[in-house]
């Protein structure tokens, strides 16, 4: 299956990382520069350039339908989240961690490398509610109080890259060949770079802490696997996927991108209102270590459940 | 050809614009950009070396490889030659002179005006010039000449790629496809990461003092015309059946400076900035010298 080798790929590349950094020939810090630059110029590159498409009716469902799920998960996922913190001690930092899969710089790469750019389109919409719903309700939960942050959401790199994206697309205009092929260049680092840093990171972590840390596999179980498949099984009863077939295997794309790792956002957050900062970092890395396994299982089952 | 140029000109200066934002919005500091040289130099350079090796061995192939490599050792000791005597007092000018770029320049020109397989031919000269930049190359740059040790060659990240690239290129075994395909990735970072840097160093230099710094003039002169000139008459000796080749390694010698040489310099904590100014006055030269050369090769050969 094409899908597994691709991953395949990631981790090799991912083992790289950690190897070279493990063997001393770099060092952990070495990895932050790339870092910033995934973030801040070759992610916003990878949505602006998957908006160089055409605005056809299709897409534009699509795109609805994809923004649409990926709300409703969250609404879901906050809504079990309450149901089940009592019996399950659900701090605010869990409840985060439950709810905000990286849909940016781990999941875009993914996609584009795994599942090619066309469904780049649908990832990147994502953006919208992502980071509308963690900069109020994710925002809310781990800080405790306080004001809504406009600023973090209107000003967001990913975000206005979409809106750049956006507007290209419904005026039509393409970038001219240069700045194309530059972008198409950037495109092609997104998943290389972003699963570099990803192995030189593991490879600074204590592992040996992580792997015993007992509550993270509980967590990262939701966060993987329970979540998504309660996404998974909502839209299923809905009978959408017989209603629009077409829409089958963008929302897989979109079911990858919720159920991948935590959202690095929510560890940032830990770590600026101290937080339980360490236990998100923790979750963090375990979520990346199961995350190569369980996103191929939750891609398998769904593709069993919508007969793809 | 000058069309070609240019373009790369116009992407290299995308790029570097990329890394001078960085660095001016504090995204990216010096000592970020020295990790970026760290990656250029142990991670990503090594995967391209290892890269063009990556052909199928045919007696063709063997003779070319065993040719070209010949050549390009002998023109890259001219290189070294040549600028030690005009620029015996500034290492700094003494590496930019020898040592080109034939990665971000000379390979997408060898693809357009020649073929994509010729770009083989310059495999050999990639690796034994990065191989030379950290032997020879750093040895100037930091008066020890410690570095020419046989230890310090024979560990080179340079030197394991090599060995690596002519493993699976003698012995015919293909690399798994997964293996390939990330070795490909890495490789394909190089460029945008090294015009990063070039992009950092450039947003510390004084852009307008760099015009009138004579010096430039100097090394961009023996870089694309009295070396390649040298070059042109050296490769003239190989036969006309060779045409491809000679002209895939005069362009490769015709090259401005490579931005290695900036990278190399920070790691050592040289000037990098006047590093990063050879680089950016022999490339807009070279946008005319190298058609230049290539021309006047097609009549005198």
């Amino acid at each position: 299956m094409l899908l597994v080798s691709k991953l395949a790929s990631m981790l090799l590349m991912i083992a790289v990382g950690f190897i070279i950094v493990k063997c001393g020939i770099l060092k952990v810090e070495d990895s932050r520069p790339i870092s910033t630059l995934v973030v801040y110029v070759l992610t916003p590159c990878l949505i602006i350039r998957a908006f160089q498409v055409d605005l056809t009716p299709e897409r534009m469902q699509g795109f609805l339908a994809s923004v649409i799920f990926t709300a409703g998960s969250y609404i879901l996922w906050i809504v079990l989240c309450k149901l089940l913190k009592k019996p399950f001690h659900i701090t605010p930092i869990d409840e985060a961690t439950l709810v905000y899969s990286n849909v940016g710089n781990l999941t875009l790469p993914l996609i584009s490398w795994v599942l090619g750019e066309e469904m780049v389109f649908y990832v990147g919409t994502m953006q919208l509610p992502f980071i509308l719903f963690v900069w109020t309700h994710g925002y809310k939960t781990i800080q405790g109080e306080g004001k809504i942050n406009w600023k973090k959401i209107l000003l967001n790199t990913n975000l206005i890259a979409l809106y750049i994206g956006i507007a290209l697309m419904i005026a039509q205009i393409r970038l001219p060949e240069v700045l194309e092929t530059t972008m198409a260049a950037f495109t092609n680092m997104v998943g290389p770079a972003s699963m570099l840093v990803a192995g030189m990171v593991l490879a600074g972590a204590s592992l040996r802490r992580i792997l015993l840390y007992k509550r993270a596999y509980l967590i990262c179980f939701g966060r993987l696997i329970v979540f998504p498949i309660a996404s998974m099984l909502v839209l299923y009863v809905s009978g959408v996927g017989k209603a629009h077939p077409e829409w089958i295997p963008i929302l897989m794309a979109i079911m990858i991108g919720l159920a991948a790792p935590p959202a690095s956002t929510v560890s940032q957050l830990a770590v600026v209102y101290n937080k339980e900062a360490a236990k998100a970092n923790i979750y963090n890395v375990m979520g990346l270590l199961l995350c190569i396994v369980t996103i191929p299982l939750i891609a398998m089952m769904y593709r069993a459940l919508f007969g793809m | 050809m000058v069309l070609t140029l240019a373009k790369q000109v116009l992407i290299m200066f995308i790029l570097s614009g990329v890394g001078y934002l960085m660095f001016r919005t504090k995204k990216i500091s010096a000592e970020g950009s020295k990790s970026i040289g760290n990656i250029l130099i142990y991670l990503s350079l090594p995967c391209v070396i290892i890269n063009g090796f990556q052909v199928e061995r045919t007696k063709e192939t063997m003779i070319g490889l065993g040719v070209s490599a010949l050549t390009a050792a002998v023109i890259l000791l001219v290189c070294i030659l040549v600028s030690r005597i005009f620029f015996k007092k500034d290492p700094i000018a003494a590496f930019a002179a020898s040592f080109s770029n034939p990665g971000f320049f000379g390979v997408p020109l060898i693809v357009s005006s020649l073929s994509q397989g010729a770009v083989f031919y310059v495999s050999a000269f990639i690796a034994f010039l990065n191989l030379l930049q950290w032997t020879y190359g750093v040895a100037i740059m930091t008066g020890e000449s410690k570095g020419l040790s046989f230890k310090k060659v024979i560990t080179a990240p340079f030197m394991i790629a090599i060995i690596i690239g002519l493993f699976f290129f003698f012995t015919g075994l293909k690399l798994p496809a997964m293996a390939s395909s990330v070795v490909n990735s890495i490789a394909a970072l190089n460029t945008p990461l090294a015009m990063f840097t070039v992009g950092i160093y450039l947003a510390q230099t004084d852009l307008l003092a760099m015009a009138r710094r004579g010096k430039l003039y100097a090394v961009s002169a023996v870089r694309l015309l009295l070396i390649p000139a040298i070059g042109l008459l050296l490769l003239w000796l190989l036969p006309e059946s060779m045409m491809d080749m000679k002209l895939a390694i005069l362009i490769a010698a015709a090259c401005p400076v490579g931005s290695n040489v900036a990278v190399y310099a920070q790691l050592h904590n040289k000037d990098y900035t006047y590093a990063v100014e050879t680089v950016v006055i022999s490339t807009l030269f070279s946008v005319l010298t190298i058609p230049g050369i290539v021309w006047l090769a097609q009549q005198i050969w």
